[in-house]
C-alpha cells in the first residue's frame, strides 16, 4: 500500500512541476530547460533552512519559494535579450551552473553526499511520518498550486502571456511591457517549482544533486508536451501517464541493465512523436473552448456614443492642430540611408496618406515613431513630448498604435481574446492584483468582454468571436487587426497597408470603417500602394522617396504630377 | 607557477582546437539551415562509437574504422534532416517544435547507444601516442594531431565555401534562403549538404577525443552544448567567429582554473555564455540578433 | 501474456502481484545497473546470482529456494533508491536487501528501518553508513584503506604527497583521515585536487599536481575515474608513483599500460588463493562469466552466504526467517562468519566489519599482492 501512496505523492509533486513549467513554455512560449534547477534550489533552500536554522516546515517552504522566485526573476533578465533557440542554451547553462554549485559548494550542500536527515514536517503539532500521512499534505499542496496556476492562466495576466507567446512584437505594440511579464512569469514558475522541491526534501528526507539533473528537466518537458502545452489539465494527465508508466515498467521484467535507458528512449520517442503528430498534446489548448464563448447580453449594433471606440464627436473637418511632428529624422542601416532628414506633420483629426515607391522608408518611419527603432538624428514629437528613446509599449500607452503589414495577429488565440488583450488600462494584468483583488478581476473582465464585443461588432466580426484567429479568412483577419488596433483606444492610428491583398468588396468595407474613425476623434496615417484607397480616404497625402518627403498636398494634386508618377512607377 | 600556466596554456590550445572544430561543424548547419540541431550531439557520439565498434569490435585497422565512422556520422546527420526536420518544415512547424524534436532524437539515440554498448567509457586503441616533453610542458602526439587536424579542416571548409560553386551556393542560402531560391539554387539540396558537411566535421572531433579520453553515451550532450556556446560567443553566422569562440572556451577553461579550484572548470563555459548573453548577445562577429523583427 | 496482465494491473493500481509462495525466499538488491557505475551493478549482481545458483543446486536452504530481485538506483540516485526499496518492501516483501552506493542507501535506510528490513552494503564507503541498526557493511571503510597505502609509500621513502579525490563525503573522509596521518608520520601534502564522479577529463587537476612536484600521487577515486586519472597523469608527464584504494578491470582497460606499477590497498581477494572456498569461487565465477571476480563480486557473493547462515540460525531457534528483525538479532548474536576471502569476517556493533586487507601492485595489467596487512 505504501508503494502506491508513494506513486500518488510523486504524481502530486510532478503536477506542481509540470503545471508551473507549462506556464513558462506552454503559455508564454519561453523555452527553458532548467526547471529541475528551480526544483533543486527550492529543495536545498528548504532543507538548509530546517537543518541549519531550525526553521519550521511552513517557514522553510516560504523561504524556498522566495529564494527560488528571486532566482527565477533574475533568469528572466538574460531571457529578455535572446530569442527562443538561444534561450534554451542560456537555460541549459543555468541548469548546469546550478548543478555545478550543488555538486561543488561542499560547505553549503555537502556535494554528492547530499543532505541527510532533513526533518519531517510538523504541522499543528503533528509530525508527518508515514507515507499515508504525507499523502493528504501532498494533495493539498498540489491542489493549491494547481489552483494558483489555473487562476493566473485564466487571468488577464495569463492572456498577455499567451499574446507574448504568439507574437512578442505585436504584444509590445499594444502597450504590454514584456520585460515585466517575462520576469514575473519566471519568478512565478520558479516559486511554484520550489514548493515541489521543498516538499520533496521533507518527504524523502535526503537530497543530493542527482535528483535535479538535466534528465529531470527533460522529463518535466516530456510531461507537459505529452499532456498538452497551454492546457493545465493536460499537464495533470501527462503527469499521471508519465509517472505511472515507468513504475509499471518495473513489472515488465525488462532486463535491469536496460530498463533506465529504455525509459529514456520512451520519453524521447514521446517527444518526437507528439511534436510531429500531435503537437497539441493529449489535451490541446483549445479542446474545451473551441467555438464556444460566453456572449454578453449587449446587442450587436454599435450605438452612437459607443464607449468602446471613445465618444463620438460632432463632425469637424479636422482642427488642423499638429499631433505628431517628425523633424529631420535620419536612419541608416549599414550603408543604406533609409530615412534622410525626413520632416512630416500629422494633423489631428485627419487621415494622412503616406505613399511612395518600395523602399522609400514608409514602414521605417512607422517603426521609428512607435519606438521599435531609434532614429540616428532628428526629433519625433507627439503632443509636445519627445518620443526618442521611449520603448514601444510606453509609446503605445501614450496613445499611438500601429498595425503591421503582415498583420501579426495572435493566431492561436480566439478572435475575442485578440481584441480583449489590446484593451488598455487593464490593471488586473498586474500579477499582484490578480491575487489580491480577485473580485475586481472578475468584474473588470466582464466589462472588457463587453467592450471587445462592441469593437468586433463595429468591424463586423461579432459572430466569429469564438474562432481562433488563424482560422479566419484573410479579409476577416484584416478586420480583426483593425479591431485590435481600435481596442487600444489610441488617438493616433498608423495603418500599414490595411487594404493590401484584399478583393475590391473587402477594400470598400475597410475603407468605410476607416472613414468613420475621425468621427471618434482618431487621427490616422495610412501607408498604401492602392491609390484608389488613398484617393478615397486621405487628405493630405505625403509622397516619400528615398527617405525624404518630396511632396505633400491634396491627393488629386499629388497624383496628377507627372514627375511623381515617374518616381512612383519607377520609370 | 609559471610552468603551471604554460602547461595550462598548452592544454587550452589543444582542447580549444577541438572545440573550434566542433563549433564550425555546428555553425555550418545552424548558419545554413537555421536549424538548432541539438541532435548534432548524437551524430558526434555515433561517430565515436562507430570508430569503437569498427576498430575494437570488428578489429579493423584504425584508418578504416575512422573512415567508416565518418560515413556513419554523415548518414545519421543527413538521415535526421531528411526524416525529422524536413517533414516538420513542410508543416511550418515553429523553431521550438523542431528543437524539441531534435532533443527527442538526441535522447533516443543516446540511450539506444547506452543499451547497445552499455554506459561505461569505451576506449579506442591503435593511435601511436607518444609523450612529448618541452621543458616544463608535456603533451602527446595525439594532442598534436588534434590541433593539426582541426585547423586543417577549418581551412579546407573555408576553401570549400569561398572557392567552389556548391560552397558559394551554401553561403548564399545562409545569407538568404528566399533570395537563393529566386536565383535558382536548390535549397533542399544545399540543406542536406550542410548537414553532411557538419556531420563529417564532427566525426574527427569525436574520434580524436575518444582516442584521448574515451567515449561515453552522454559525451554528445556536452559536445553540442560547448559547440553552441562557442558559436554564440563567436557570433552566429560567422565561421571564423565560431572557431575563435571554440578557442576562447578551451583557453578560458584552463586559464580559469589557474585561479579557481579545478572543480569549477565546467561552470566556466556557462559563465562565459551568460556574460555574452547579457552584454554582447550578437557575439564577437555575429550578424545583429534583432530583438524585434519588424 | 502474464507480463501484460501484470502491467495493466499495475497501471490500474489494483494491487500487488502475489508472492510465489512459501517455497521461494526473495532477496532484494539495490544496485547501479545503469549509468556511469554500471560496471559495479554488473559485478555486484553476478556474485549473489552465483551464490544463489550454488545454494539452490544443493536444494536451497532447508528446501527453500532463493530468488534475487534486483532494482536499479541508476548509479547512485537517492530518489531511485527510495522507489526501489518501496517496491522491494511493499510488493516483493523482502526481509533482506543487498545495497550499494552511499547516497541511495542513506535515502532508502529510513524505510528499511521502519519496516525492519535488514540491509547489507558491500560497496559504499561513506562514514554515514556506520552506526545504523539495520545496516551492516562487509566492505572496508575508505579511511582505513587510505591510511594503509599512505603508510606503505611512506615506508618506501616518499615524503611529499599529492592527493586527488572525488568531491563527495566518501572522498573527503579519506582526505581528512590521511592528511593528519601523513603529517604525523612526518610528510607534507603538496597538492589536493578534486574531481566529479564520472569525469573523464583530468588535465586541469593533473597539471596543478605536476607543478607541485610531489614524490607520490594518491588518488581516492575508483572505477573508470581511476583509470582516466592514471592514464592522463602519465600523458601530462607525471613520472612519480601513483597509488590509491581501488582497482577494477574497467579502470585497467582505460589506463592500459599507464597502470603498470600502480599500487593500491583494498579488500583482499587473492586470485591465487589456496583457500578451498576462495579458489572454487574464483574458478566457478570465471567459468560462468568469462572473467575473474573482483572483491565487489566477492562481497556480495559472501553476503548471500551470510544471509544463508542467518536464515538457518533463525529457523533453528524456531523463528521466522522472513523477519528482518530476527535476521538482525541473529547477526548480532553470531557475528563471525566464514568469509570467501579466506578465514572469517566479524561484524561490529556499529555495522562495520573486519576483513583481510592487502596492498596490491599492478603488473602486466593484473594486480599482484605485495604485502598483507592485519
Amino acid at each position: 500500500m505504501d508503494y502506491f501512496i508513494h506513486v500518488a505523492i510523486l504524481i502530486a509533486l510532478y503536477t506542481i512541476l509540470s503545471t508551473s513549467y507549462n506556464l513558462l513554455i506552454g503559455y508564454t512560449g519561453l523555452f527553458s530547460i532548467a526547471h529541475a534547477a528551480f526544483y533543486g534550489i527550492g529543495a536545498y533552500t528548504s532543507a538548509l533552512l530546517t537543518l541549519h536554522f531550525g526553521a519550521s516546515f511552513p517557514l522553510a517552504l516560504l523561504g524556498a519559494i522566495v529564494v527560488t522566485a528571486l532566482v527565477g526573476g533574475a533568469i528572466g533578465v538574460p531571457a529578455l535579450r535572446v530569442r527562443g533557440d538561444y534561450l534554451v542554451i542560456a537555460s541549459f547553462g543555468f541548469q548546469m551552473i546550478v548543478f555545478g554549485v550543488m555538486l561543488n559548494w561542499l560547505a553549503l550542500t555537502r556535494g554528492e553526499g547530499g543532505l541527510a536527515g532533513i526533518p519531517r514536517p510538523v504541522l499543528f503539532g503533528i509530525k508527518i511520518f508515514s507515507p499515508a500521512a504525507y499523502l493528504p499534505l501532498a494533495v493539498a499542496v498540489a491542489g493549491i498550486c494547481f489552483l494558483v496556476t489555473w487562476w493566473v492562466a485564466r487571468s488577464p495576466f495569463g492572456r498577455v502571456l499567451r499574446a507574448i507567446r504568439e507574437d512578442e512584437v505585436a504584444a509590445q505594440s499594444l502597450g504590454k511591457d514584456i520585460v515585466y511579464f517575462k520576469i514575473t512569469v519566471f519568478a512565478l514558475a520558479g516559486g511554484l517549482a520550489a514548493v515541489a522541491g521543498s516538499f520533496y526534501a521533507h518527504y524523502i528526507t535526503f537530497i543530493n544533486p542527482l535528483s535535479f539533473t538535466l534528465d529531470e528537466s527533460i522529463f518535466i518537458m516530456a510531461v507537459v508536451l505529452v499532456g498538452g502545452a497551454g492546457n493545465l489539465w493536460g499537464s495533470l494527465v501527462g503527469t499521471v501517464a508519465l509517472v505511472v508508466a515507468p513504475e509499471a515498467l518495473r513489472f515488465l521484467r525488462i532486463p535491469d541493465a536496460i530498463a533506465a535507458p529504455f525509459r529514456q528512449i520512451l520519453y524521447g520517442l514521446l517527444l518526437v512523436l507528439f511534436v510531429r503528430f500531435r503537437p497539441q498534446g493529449l489535451i490541446g489548448e483549445h479542446s474545451a473552448t473551441r467555438g464556444a464563448r460566453r456572449v454578453p447580453a449587449s446587442g450587436d449594433k454599435v450605438e452612437a456614443g459607443s464607449s468602446a471606440l471613445g465618444t463620438r464627436l460632432p463632425h469637424t473637418a479636422g482642427n488642423g492642430k499638429p499631433l505628431l511632428t517628425l523633424r529631420n529624422v535620419t536612419k541608416s542601416f549599414g550603408g543604406i540611408r533609409a530615412l534622410d532628414n525626413l520632416s512630416l506633420t500629422l494633423e489631428e483629426g485627419r487621415i494622412t496618406g503616406l505613399i511612395g515607391p518600395n523602399g522609400a522608408g514608409k514602414t521605417t518611419a512607422f517603426n521609428l515613431i512607435t519606438g521599435f527603432l531609434e532614429p540616428d538624428a532628428g526629433s519625433i514629437v507627439y503632443r509636445g513630448r519627445e518620443l526618442r528613446g521611449a520603448k514601444p509599449h510606453e509609446i503605445s500607452r501614450l496613445g499611438i498604435a500601429r498595425s503591421f503589414q503582415d498583420l501579426r495577429l495572435f493566431p492561436r488565440m480566439t478572435v475575442l481574446d485578440n481584441v480583449v488583450v489590446a484593451l488598455p488600462g487593464q490593471r488586473t494584468e498586474q500579477l499582484s492584483l490578480v491575487f489580491f483583488a480577485a473580485p475586481r478581476v472578475v468584474s473588470a473582465e466582464r466589462e472588457n468582454l463587453r467592450r471587445a464585443y462592441e469593437l468586433l461588432a463595429f468591424v463586423g466580426l461579432a459572430e466569429k468571436a469564438g474562432e481562433l484567429a488563424e482560422d479566419l479568412s484573410y479579409p476577416e483577419q484584416k478586420l480583426l487587426a483593425l479591431a485590435r488596433l481600435l481596442a487600444t483606444q489610441a488617438n493616433l492610428l498608423l495603418l500599414d497597408e490595411p487594404a493590401s491583398g484584399l478583393d475590391p468588396t473587402s477594400v470598400e468595407a475597410i475603407m468605410a470603417l476607416i472613414r468613420r474613425l475621425p468621427d471618434y476623434g482618431k487621427t490616422i496615417c495610412v501607408i498604401e500602394h492602392n491609390l484608389d484607397v488613398i484617393k478615397g480616404l486621405a487628405d493630405p497625402v505625403v509622397f516619400l522617396n528615398e527617405g525624404r518627403a518630396i511632396a505633400s498636398g491634396a491627393p488629386a494634386q499629388i497624383m496628377a504630377s507627372p514627375q511623381l508618377a515617374d518616381i512612383y512607377f519607377g520609370v | 607557477m609559471l610552468e603551471l600556466f604554460a602547461q595550462l596554456t598548452v592544454n587550452g590550445l589543444v582542447s580549444g582546437s577541438l572545440f573550434a572544430l566542433l563549433a564550425i561543424s555546428f555553425g555550418v548547419i545552424l548558419g545554413t539551415t537555421r536549424t538548432f540541431h541539438f541532435a548534432h550531439g548524437i551524430v558526434y557520439t555515433a561517430a565515436a562509437y562507430g570508430a569503437y565498434a569498427f576498430a575494437e569490435g570488428l578489429s579493423l585497422p584504425l584508418w578504416l574504422a575512422v573512415g567508416l565512422a565518418v560515413v556513419v556520422a554523415v548518414l545519421l546527420g543527413v538521415g535526421i534532416e531528411v526524416f525529422v526536420y524536413q517533414p516538420l518544415r513542410r508543416l511550418y512547424a515553429s523553431p521550438l517544435t523542431v528543437l524539441i524534436a531534435s532533443l527527442g532524437v538526441l535522447i533516443i539515440v543516446e540511450n539506444a547507444i547506452a543499451i547497445f554498448f552499455s554506459t561505461d567509457a569505451k576506449i579506442v586503441t591503435g593511435f601511436p601516442s607518444r609523450l612529448i616533453v618541452l621543458g616544463e610542458v608535456a603533451f602527446t602526439t595525439l594532442h598534436l594531431a588534434m590541433v593539426l587536424v582541426s585547423w586543417s579542416l577549418f581551412f579546407i571548409l573555408l576553401l570549400y565555401l569561398y572557392r567552389t560553386k556548391t560552397g558559394k551556393a551554401m553561403r548564399g542560402v545562409a545569407t538568404s534562403p528566399e533570395m537563393a531560391e529566386i536565383v535558382g539554387i536548390d535549397t533542399r539540396r544545399v540543406f542536406v549538404g550542410a548537414f553532411a558537411i557538419g556531420s563529417a566535421l564532427a566525426a574527427p572531433a569525436a574520434i580524436l577525443y575518444t582516442l584521448d579520453k574515451g567515449a561515453t553515451p552522454d559525451m554528445g550532450v556536452t559536445a553540442v552544448l560547448m559547440a553552441a556556446i562557442a558559436v554564440i560567443v563567436g557570433g552566429v553566422g560567422s565561421l571564423p567567429g565560431a572557431a575563435l569562440g571554440g578557442m576562447i572556451i578551451g583557453l578560458a577553461r584552463n586559464w580559469g582554473i589557474w585561479l579557481l579550484p579545478s572543480e569549477w572548470q565546467s561552470a566556466i563555459a556557462f559563465g562565459i555564455l551568460l556574460l555574452v548573453i547579457l552584454f554582447r548577445p550578437t557575439g564577437l562577429f555575429g550578424v545583429k540578433l534583432r530583438k524585434a523583427e519588424v | 501474456m502474464r507480463k501484460w496482465i501484470a502491467f495493466i494491473t499495475a497501471l490500474l493500481g489494483l494491487g500487488a502481484i502475489p508472492a510465489y509462495g512459501a517455497e521461494t525466499y526473495k532477496i532484494g538488491a539495490i544496485l547501479a545497473m545503469t549509468g556511469p557505475g554500471a560496471y559495479y551493478g554488473r559485478v555486484m549482481s553476478r556474485g549473489p546470482l552465483l551464490a544463489i545458483e550454488e545454494i539452490n543446486a544443493k536444494g536451497g536452504i532447508d528446501g527453500m529456494k532463493l530468488e534475487l530481485v534486483i532494482e536499479d538506483h541508476k548509479s547512485g540516485q537517492p530518489k531511485e533508491g527510495v522507489s526501489a526499496i518501496n517496491k522491494l518492501v511493499n510488493i516483493d516483501k523482502v526481509p533482506f536487501i543487498l545495497t550499494s552506493y552511499s547516497a541511495p542507501t542513506l535515502a532508502a535506510y529510513p524505510i528499511a528501518a521502519e519496516h525492519k528490513v535488514l540491509m547489507l552494503n558491500g560497496g559504499g564507503w561513506s562514514p554515514d553508513l556506520v552506526g545504523k541498526p539495520y545496516l551492516f557493511n562487509n566492505r572496508m571503510v575508505g579511511n582505513y584503506l587510505g591510511q594503509v597505502i599512505a603508510e606503505h609509500v611512506f615506508r618506501k621513502g616518499a615524503r611529499k604527497l599529492a592527493m586527488i579525490y572525488r568531491n563527495d563525503p566518501s572522498g573527503i573522509t579519506v582526505r581528512d583521515h590521511v592528511r593528519p596521518f601523513w603529517e604525523k608520520l612526518g610528510g607534507t601534502i603538496v597538492a589536493t585536487e578534486v574531481h566529479e564522479l564520472g569525469a573523464t577529463d583530468y588535465a586541469a587537476q593533473l597539471a596543478k599536481i605536476k607543478a607541485a612536484r610531489p614524490d607520490v600521487v594518491a588518488t581516492w577515486s575508483y572505477g573508470k575515474d581511476l583509470g582516466f586519472i592514471v592514464k592522463q597523469a602519465r600523458d601530462v608527464g607525471i613520472t612519480v608513483p601513483l597509488v590509491g584504494i581501488d582497482w577494477t578491470p574497467d579502470g585497467q582497460a582505460v589506463a592500459g599500460t599507464a597502470m603498470e606499477g600502480y599500487e593500491y590497498a583494498s579488500d583482499y581477494l587473492d586470485p591465487d588463493s589456496k583457500e578451498p572456498w576462495t579458489a572454487r569461487f574464483i574458478q566457478d565465477y570465471k567459468k560462468k562469466y568469462a572473467e575473474a571476480p573482483d572483491f565487489y563480486a566477492a562481497n556480495y557473493y559472501e553476503g548471500i552466504y551470510i544471509l544463508g547462515e542467518l536464515i538457518k540460525e533463525v529457523k533453528q531457534k524456531g523463528g521466522n526467517p522472513q523477519s528482518g528483525d530476527q535476521l538482525r538479532q541473529a547477526l548480532l548474536a553470531k557475528r563471525k562468519f566464514a568469509s570467501v576471502y579466506g578465514g572469517t569476517i566479524t561484524f561490529n556493533d556499529d555495522g562495520t566489519s573486519a576483513k583481510p586487507v592487502a596492498v596490491f601492485e599492478v603488473k602486466g595489467g593484473k594486480p599482484t599482492v605485495r604485502t598483507l596487512v592485519k
